[in-house]
């Protein structure tokens, strides 16, 4: 199966178009800062005069260093001063071409905020973020210590870094810093993992698989699954809202262009208390703001789908982004898929689309409008019975659908008062039919309002509070077999004909709402201690669940941190688990305690490296009662979940390649009621292992390969079968549950790339071959009527996607 | 959501496992259990036995090739409240058919219906237990871990609930009295026979009165008539007036397939379904044999079935 792709780009030539090019096509790496120097804050200083900032135009020279620096935006002839005395001990990896290390010419900001001196462990250390995902980080670095989140801080756009070669070329890319992350553990992503890592066909939230801490899931799943944690237990955010899908058809692709994204933040626990009613992992999917310096637009068209985004500056302030994708799966399904199997009522059909408006009407201020949403729908009629199960007749339909609006406003109002409000409203439709066993219909509103203030006290107290509002009216109709326990029930096989079906109709609506306030201490010089504490009220089980988390880190040794943490998480149950009719209403909050602790080290120029442990304990899982009891559902389960994650990131300066590793060591186990034995997780997988490395050839030739290996999962063994004379069925009888375990799982994925340039435009021509070595990885079993027979479902062959990509 | 994403891979498996090759559940490759049947001492169209009244429990049992001997062990205890595949006993079982050495007849079982106070409010029975083919039951002695003595294959574990009548409440048995099979491109059609277990597998084409068709294409197709008509009206619990809601369970031996196991018997006059036959190389020169059996449920515990059998000549 081939796939061809084409890659259109247009639009004004100039510094955005040069930042869509950066993007496609990272041949040219803006310097990144290695080493911060504080600036002095000048003697004298009135507190009232606070804050200034100075802009400064620094050459960077090929070995790091700072040639020339100057100033081209004054705060004051003392601050001044004291910022271009700063920057000469600024040490920078070079801004390379084609791997090869030149001198670059780039904007850096210094803002002198209060009095006292930061600490020198206050250096940027995160990896930064940037528009068009590039992987820059210079400028705008705070001479007092940096905000906790500074992408948040709503600043002016600094100016554009430039290449000062012959050709000199302008990257585009808007240069922040980050802070030094306050979580126990945050994976950035950058330019390189989302565009150029094989295997991912440079979709970027695809890359999150081959962080540490991520297990493969099932082929046709497409869920998040954090350190041993159930997939409903982490959440994907776009912009701070909830979003109820990653990817289409579960695994096809992510429901937000790479283009539009601005950077991905993967929490995998021990999470700040912004982040409420999960217990697993946070997955926060940021967009990036629209062009304000020209127009653009992309078109992206390939087997699959197509896309458009289009972008155009409003003013000098304010910009406007729009972009649109669908599929063409329809097309294919209804020409290729034998008519005799089912009557096609709605072939897969996928679609999704964005909308960011940006403005910044002062410094300090930014008002964004998202209106985003996405659909998958799919669905087939049997006219008979189907799959070996008298049950399943009818129809076949799966519609995952949400659409969201979103407004954000970000101000500062008082010099040491930062706020961020957030409202978000829209729509969400899930549909799931399986014959006539099967019905769940969910009709949903999300209303959401969030507020946050991020107060600096002093130089080594700050504080963050927030609100977080949640609203959700519904409708639901459900039909099918009771609600039961999710995962560990170990009946995956049994038919449906031989189920008990119950039915629910209802509406109501659930209120969420959440406070939080949480301090970031500075004690000494070299340790941080963030304190949070979390409030929520779960209104559909009348319950509240009081979080409090706490990170301490230790950067007391050169280039090396030293993390611990521990936090309280709470969850509600699944909406099916607490509703009245379906399930228990009295259920308690879900709970999790996380254990933290890790290092990280720059180990050398380019290359870090870290190491985590991690220990969850799961209380109040939802589980089964015993047959015949009333409710089916109870809190009575509990878990255990420990780990280690080993990772590393290599870019070395000035060399041809760069690298990702990770490997997860973990066991997760569950008990199911008291009394009972431990068992493995549904999804457990003991090692996982992730390496990628690109490698430029040079004259334009790129190679790259991923691999991935990876345990697979529990299964629980059938040893028999029942014939079930009412239903004309076999019931399977189950071994002890998850006491066998699949094939283990491995890949390698290989991308070449050879690209051609003029000037500013570009075309590529790339093979990207998943599953090179065509393994098997089976994913799962299927099994005759009787289950005396089990065949093997193979998992993705040998797939080769073949693309040209242009730029103009 | 109700675990929709361990469904979506399930349900990839079972689309892929659709195209996997693996034996069917309409293929009769040995010695199968088709169906559950109780007839009432009063009337054997009943199949809801009153507490207290004597009833009798059928089994279809049916062979790929010659009969073989069965045995069987058979318990029957009242029922617990279903919630799932796996039923329960509500109390001990007041009724046991074992028949220990295997004898050359479908397993029967005789009973009488505990009364009301002995049945404890339990509305239906579950008969639960194993037919053994050619060699012995096993039953704990308290009437669990049913097994056989001989290989794997040729036991069957079952279990059925039989439902009771319920404040005059009967349901009775489908009735197949007008059923007609047909094989459409042939034009020959295919009357059931009682003896069909019976008739010989091979050079069947002296059997009197047997149809006989001729496998001039790879692929025919059987209608069968006579079912939508017969389906009972009754009355629900909550006062609805409905009608039975029938599924038709097809089978076929010989190394012939069918296109599915299962149809929903609606409104429709007639179903059909593709039936393809077996090489021709495999087939006896004098006939082969090839049984056609259908087995019809009410979904109220009412069951019928009938045997089709016809001389397939190369």
């Amino acid at each position: 199966m081939l796939g061809l792709a084409l890659v259109l780009v247009s639009g004004a030539a100039g510094p955005h178009a040069a930042r869509s090019q950066q993007a496609a096509a990272p041949e040219l790496v803006p310097p990144r800062l290695a080493r911060f120097a504080e600036a002095e804050m000048p003697p004298g200083v009135n507190p009232q005069d606070l804050p200034r900032s100075v802009e400064l135009e620094l050459v960077v020279a090929p070995d790091g260093s700072v040639r020339e620096a100057r100033v081209v935006q004054s705060g004051g002839e003392a601050f001044d001063a004291a910022a271009l005395t700063a920057a000469q001990e600024l040490r920078f990896e070079p801004a390379t071409r084609d791997g090869r290390p030149i001198a670059a010419r780039i904007r850096f900001r210094y803002v002198f905020e209060l009095r006292q001196a930061p600490p020198p462990n206050q250096v940027p250390a995160a990896a930064a973020d940037g528009s068009s995902g590039a992987q820059t980080e210079s400028s705008s670095v705070s001479a007092a210590p940096p905000e906790p989140d500074a992408a948040a801080v709503p600043e002016p756009p600094p100016p554009e870094t430039r290449l000062e070669e012959e050709d000199a070329e302008a990257f585009g890319a808007r240069a922040r810093v980050r802070a030094p992350p306050r979580e126990a553990v945050r994976r950035t992503l950058g330019a390189e993992e989302i565009v150029r890592v094989p295997g991912t066909r440079g979709d970027a939230l695809r890359v999150v698989e081959l962080l540490p801490g991520v297990a493969r899931p099932p082929f046709g799943a497409g869920v998040l699954l954090v350190r041993g944690a159930a997939p409903s237990d982490s959440q994907v955010y776009f912009e701070g809202a909830p979003v109820p899908l990653l990817y289409h058809f579960g695994g096809l692709t992510s429901f937000v262009p790479s283009r539009l994204l601005d950077r991905i933040d993967f929490f995998p626990g021990n999470f700040s208390v912004r982040y409420g009613r999960k217990l697993g992992g946070v997955l926060e999917v940021s967009a990036r703001d629209p062009a304000t310096d020209g127009a653009s637009a992309v078109l992206d068209v390939n087997l699959i789908d197509a896309s458009a985004l289009v972008q155009t500056p409003i003013g000098a302030q304010a910009g406007l982004a729009v972009a649109a994708r669908r599929s063409y799966v329809d097309f294919f399904f209804e020409n290729v898929v034998p008519g005799e199997l089912f009557d096609v009522v709605a072939a897969p059909v996928y679609w999704d689309y964005q909308l960011v408006g940006a403005w910044r009407p002062a410094a300090g201020q930014r008002l964004r409008l998202l209106a985003y949403g996405s659909s998958d729908a799919f669905r087939v009629v049997f006219d008979e019975p189907a799959f070996d199960d008298p049950a399943a007749s009818g129809n076949l339909d799966l519609v995952t659908a949400f659409h969201r609006v979103q407004l954000e406003w970000s101000r500062r109002l008082l010099p040491t008062v930062d706020q961020e409000l957030t409202l978000t409203a829209g729509p969400t439709r899930l549909d799931f039919g399986l014959g006539e066993a099967i019905a769940f219909r969910l009709r949903t509103w999300l209303l959401q309002a969030r507020s946050e203030w991020r107060v600096r006290l002093s130089p080594t107290v700050r504080l963050l509070a927030g609100l977080d509002m949640q609203w959700l009216p519904f409708t639901v109709r459900y039909v099918g077999p009771p609600v039961m326990q999710g995962e560990g029930s170990g009946r995956a096989q049994d038919p449906l004909a031989t189920m008990e079906r119950v039915q629910s109709l209802g509406e109501g609506s659930v209120y969420r709402p959440a406070c939080y306030l949480e301090s970031d201490l500075r004690p000494t010089r070299s340790l941080q201690l963030v304190l949070g504490l979390r409030l929520d009220w779960f209104d559909e089980i009348r319950s509240w669940a009081y979080d409090p988390r706490l990170v301490a880190i230790w950067s007391g040794l050169e280039a090396t941190r030293i993390k611990a943490a521990l936090g309280v998480f709470s969850q509600p149950p699944e909406f099916q688990e607490s509703a009245p009719q379906l399930g228990n209403p009295a259920l308690l909050p879900l709970r999790a305690l996380h254990v933290g602790l890790g290092v990280e080290r720059d180990v050398a120029e380019g290359i870090d490296v870290g190491a985590e442990l991690f220990f969850k304990s799961l209380s109040r899982r939802v589980v089964d009662t015993p047959p015949g009891s009333w409710p089916r559902l109870d809190n009575a389960g509990v878990g255990r979940i420990a780990g280690l994650e080993l990772s590393a990131r290599v870019r070395p300066t000035g060399r041809r390649w760069f690298g990702l590793f990770s490997y997860t060591l973990s066991r997760s186990e569950r008990r199911d009621r008291p009394g009972q034995g431990w068992r493995l997780f549904d999804f457990d997988q003991p090692h996982i292992l992730s390496a990628a490395a690109v490698y430029r050839l040079g004259y334009g030739w790129e190679v790259g390969a991923t691999f991935r290996l990876v345990s697979g999962n529990p299964q629980t063994p059938i040893t028999g079968a029942v014939y079930d004379a009412n239903a004309d069925v076999y019931v399977p009888v189950y071994g002890a549950i998850n006491s066998a375990r699949a094939a283990t799982f491995h890949r390698l994925d290989v991308r070449v790339e050879k690209q051609w340039s003029w000037d500013a435009r570009a075309l590529a021509v790339y093979l990207d071959v998943q599953n090179v070595y065509n393994a098997t990885n089976p994913e799962g079993s299927f099994y005759n009527y009787d289950f005396s027979e089990r065949y093997d479902v193979p998992g993705l062959p040998i797939l080769p996607s073949i693309g040209v990509r242009g730029e103009l | 959501m109700i675990g929709i994403t361990k469904r979506a891979p399930a349900l990839l498996v079972v689309l892929v496992g659709c195209m996997a090759d693996v034996t069917p559940g309409s293929s009769i490759e040995r010695t199968r259990v088709l169906g559950v049947r109780v007839e009432t001492e009063e009337d054997p169209d009943v199949a809801t036995p009153a507490p207290g009244r004597r009833a009798r429990l059928r089994l279809r049992v049916v062979h790929p090739e010659a009969p073989r001997p069965l045995s069987w062990a058979l318990a029957l205890c009242p029922a617990a409240d279903a919630s799932g595949p796996r039923a329960a006993c509500a109390g001990p079982p007041f009724a046991i058919g074992l028949q220990p050495d295997p004898i050359d007849a479908e397993p029967t079982v005789d009973f009488e219906v505990p009364d009301d106070a002995a049945l404890g409010g339990a509305r239906a029975l579950l008969v639960g237990g194993v037919v053994c083919a050619a060699s012995n039951p096993r039953l704990a002695s308290d009437a669990t871990a049913p097994g056989c003595t001989g290989p794997r294959e040729d036991e069957t574990l079952l279990t059925a609930r039989i439902a009771l009548e319920h404040e005059g409440q009967r349901n009775r048995n489908p009735s197949l009295d007008s059923l007609a099979v047909r094989l459409v491109e042939d034009d020959v059609p295919v009357p059931a026979r009682a003896d069909a277990n019976e008739l010989p597998v091979t050079a069947c084409a002296r059997v009197d009165a047997l149809p006989v068709v001729r496998r001039t294409r790879a692929r025919s197709t059987v209608r069968i008539d006579g079912l939508a008509g017969a389906r009972e009206r009754w009355t629900a619990e909550d006062g609805t007036a409905r009608i039975e809601r029938w599924t038709l369970s097809t089978f076929v031996d010989r190394g012939a397939e069918l296109e599915r196991q299962y149809s929903n018997v609606d409104d429709e006059t007639a179903e059909t379904l593709e039936l393809r036959w077996p090489d021709s190389r495999v087939l006896d020169p004098n006939g082969s044999l090839v049984r056609l059996h259908l087995v019809v449920r009410d979904g109220r515990g009412g069951t019928s079935w009938s045997t089709h059998p016809f001389c397939l000549q190369p």
